[in-house]
């Protein structure tokens, strides 16, 4: 029987619960995109809170609170099957008790930990890529990351940037994060209108551009090694190369 | 008069030799009390420049105007390059804006001497104060110390700062004698020693006292060029090696040494192996240093003074030092495993995390993340060999040669690229 549920991470922990505490799944999907099959019996899984913290916790206690960890993460990536792989690395923990995550060759393990690492890399690359312009007081920043790192930004920004309003804007998932300088919340978000930037603001980003222009050494130019660092995907939102002159 | 714009643009052209980047090393959380900005440990890059180096400070001279007249520096005195200064308000106002919207990490602030090292420290100091008080700026600063100013104004950076270095630029006193006549070494060692002794005093201090400030606590750095003089890098490997030991420094930065201006003195020719390759390779060499448990001498000598263009200096010393291997996976010590080519910290510290529970199969061992390509020959695998018929340095070359190929891509027309000292 496939378990489908809304999407959420607690509503996948749900789903993970119950078929670690009732009934073994053969599978877990997100409902938008399931594709039926004829003669596959499915549950809908009504996302339960509390029962996916309590789950989470025993996680936490079981194995370790890396290990946790690493499962949340994970799940913040956009591999098409993250959910499944999840479900087998829990299996195979499940059944090895704790310590098994070291076993990091395993077939059941390393599909995991490598997208976990991939997710944790990408929020990396992302606390310096994020770009704000200053609209009204509010410093908007818009990006689009290949996984859903939108709320591991919060925290870090909350802290350098205390006191001031700001959003960030995940433009792939129509999501944004929201802050009045002391508390942020995550909300649905489209942004459907062109900004008008204030002059200020324009020559600010123009004194950025021609800085970063200056700094690199004619004699060393290395076009791949500069998009390897800073992928061409990312440059739209990025205010030093989105302007005519770099591409 | 230009206006900032033109100035900003001058003085970082001036300051883009200066290869020091990281903001890494301190752990500040912002204060909450009407300040901007905190500083992360692990440090942050924000751009890549279109020379593939990261920018994570805003890099800028106060000013380019110079009494000295050091051959290999771009802004001499003999030069003809456009001149410009900052004032300490510009610079702050600038870090400031370019940080609030996430560009930078904070601010590396640097000069050439216009009037007097004191005249120029002070400027310095100004500006650190403007915005730690005045701006409540909680971010990243890394700061020059001017050799020959006066130790109180060093010691008031110290206290503003989170890096300091002072360059020693090349690393023999003869050959400073040559480039930088007007220039002595124990005037660059100077500043140094003061920093290390202020960072020492002040650990006892933070000991003692909840409320003690810190001193340069992400430590100091310093910065040597390469290729302008006639060192080996066996020389410089070891100058590097002293300063460790003797400073603590956090960081020597290596700068491959590119013409500037029409050189008065001719320097040394552009020697076989170019500087960007021999800094790629001392880069590697220097992580070996601080990370591997490496020293100089075991990496280099008087007979071969100078690093391997086809070859990492990992895998030299390796190939020299065959009757160490080959090491069983299952049973080396993580520091002999880290001895071995393809393989780093990470790779080992998952090893020999695994093979707690259960030995490594061969299958098991390749889908560690090492480099099987260039580990396979110093490894035994549950007692067997996979590097072919018979361990022979020639061997093992021949059998490596086309998979450098690769690494050209980092150097296009072979001799571009940066340094980052991780894949050994």
């Amino acid at each position: 029987m496939d378990y489908l549920y809304d999407h959420s991470f607690d509503g996948f922990l749900t789903a993970a619960a119950i078929h670690f505490q009732e009934k073994r799944t053969s599978g877990i999907f997100p409902e938008t995109h399931y594709q039926y099959r004829l003669g596959e019996e499915v549950r809908s899984i009504e996302t339960d809170p509390i029962r996916a913290a309590t789950f989470y916790h025993e996680l936490e206690e079981r194995f370790s609170s890396d290990v946790a960890h690493k499962c949340g993460r994970a799940f913040l990536s956009d591999h098409p099957n993250k959910e499944n792989l999840l479900l087998i690395y829990l299996n195979f923990g499940f059944k090895k008790g704790r310590g098994f995550d070291a076993i990091f060759t395993h077939p059941d393990v390393e599909p995991v930990q490598t997208i976990a690492t991939a997710v944790e890399w990408e929020a990396a690359r992302f606390l310096g890529l994020i770009r704000f312009q200053e609209i009204k007081g509010i410093l908007y920043a818009s990006f689009s990351p290949d996984n859903a790192i939108l709320g591991l930004m919060a925290d870090h920004f909350l802290d350098r940037l205390h006191g001031e309003a700001w959003i960030i804007h995940d433009t792939k998932r129509n999501l944004a994060i929201l802050c009045n300088g002391v508390k942020w919340r995550m909300v649905p978000f489209k942004r459907d209108f062109a900004l008008t930037l204030p002059r200020e603001e324009l020559a600010v980003q123009q004194l950025w551009r021609g800085y970063f222009t200056h700094i690199a050494i004619p004699e060393r130019k290395n076009p791949r090694l500069q998009a390897q660092y800073m992928p061409r995907r990312y440059w739209k939102d990025l205010v030093e190369v989105n302007s005519p002159q770099f591409r | 008069m230009y206006d900032v714009y033109d100035r900003l643009q001058i003085l970082a052209d001036s300051a883009k030799y200066d290869v020091s980047c990281s903001s890494s090393g301190n752990e500040r959380k912002n204060n909450r009390a009407g300040g901007i900005g905190n500083a992360r440990s692990f440090g942050i890059c924000h751009a890549w420049a279109a020379d593939g180096r990261c920018i994570s400070l805003l890099k800028i001279l106060m000013t380019n105007h110079c009494v000295y007249d050091c051959a290999y520096c771009i802004n001499r005195s003999s030069n003809d390059v456009p001149r410009a200064s900052l004032t300490p308000e510009e610079i702050a106002k600038t870090t400031m804006a370019f940080y609030r919207r996430n560009y930078i990490e904070g601010l590396f602030l640097s000069s050439a001497v216009d009037v007097s090292p004191n005249q120029t420290m002070e400027q310095i100091v100004k500006t650190l104060e403007l915005l730690r008080h005045q701006w409540q700026f909680q971010g990243y600063i890394h700061v020059k110390a001017i050799p020959g100013a006066d130790p109180r104004l060093i010691q008031q950076a110290g206290f503003l700062a989170d890096r300091m270095s002072a360059n020693i630029e090349l690393p023999s006193s003869e050959s400073l004698q040559r480039l930088a006549p007007q220039k002595q070494l124990q005037t660059i060692l100077k500043p140094m020693n003061q920093i290390q002794h202020g960072i020492e005093e002040n650990r006892y201090a933070l000991k003692q006292y909840r409320n003690a400030q810190s001193f340069v606590p992400a430590g100091q750095s310093t910065q040597m060029i390469v290729g302008a003089t006639p060192e080996s890098d066996y020389q410089m490997i070891h100058t590097s090696q002293k300063l460790y030991d003797r400073f603590q420094l956090k960081r020597v930065f290596y700068s491959a040494y590119i013409p500037v201006g029409n050189p008065k003195k001719i320097l040394v020719p552009i020697p076989k192996i170019a500087p960007l390759m021999r800094e790629h390779r001392l880069y590697q060499a220097d992580w070996l240093l601080r990370f591997y448990g490496f020293r100089a001498e075991e990496l280099l000598d008087e007979i071969k003074p100078h690093f391997d263009a086809d070859f990492d200096p990992k895998m030299i010393w390796a190939i020299r030092h065959l009757e160490q291997f080959p090491v069983e996976i299952n049973r080396a010590p993580f520091e002999t495993l880290i001895r071995v080519p393809g393989i780093g910290h990470k790779t080992a510290s998952r090893i020999v995390n695994q093979r707690r529970l259960a030995s490594l199969s061969v299958e098991e061992v390749k889908k560690t993340r090492l480099v099987w390509k260039r580990a396979r020959f110093f490894l035994t695998v549950r007692g067997k060999y996979y590097g072919g018929r018979s361990i022979s340095p020639e061997g093992i070359k021949t059998a490596l040669q086309p998979e450098w190929s690769h690494q050209l891509r980092l150097f296009p027309n072979a001799k571009g690229g940066q340094a980052r000292g991780l894949s050994i």
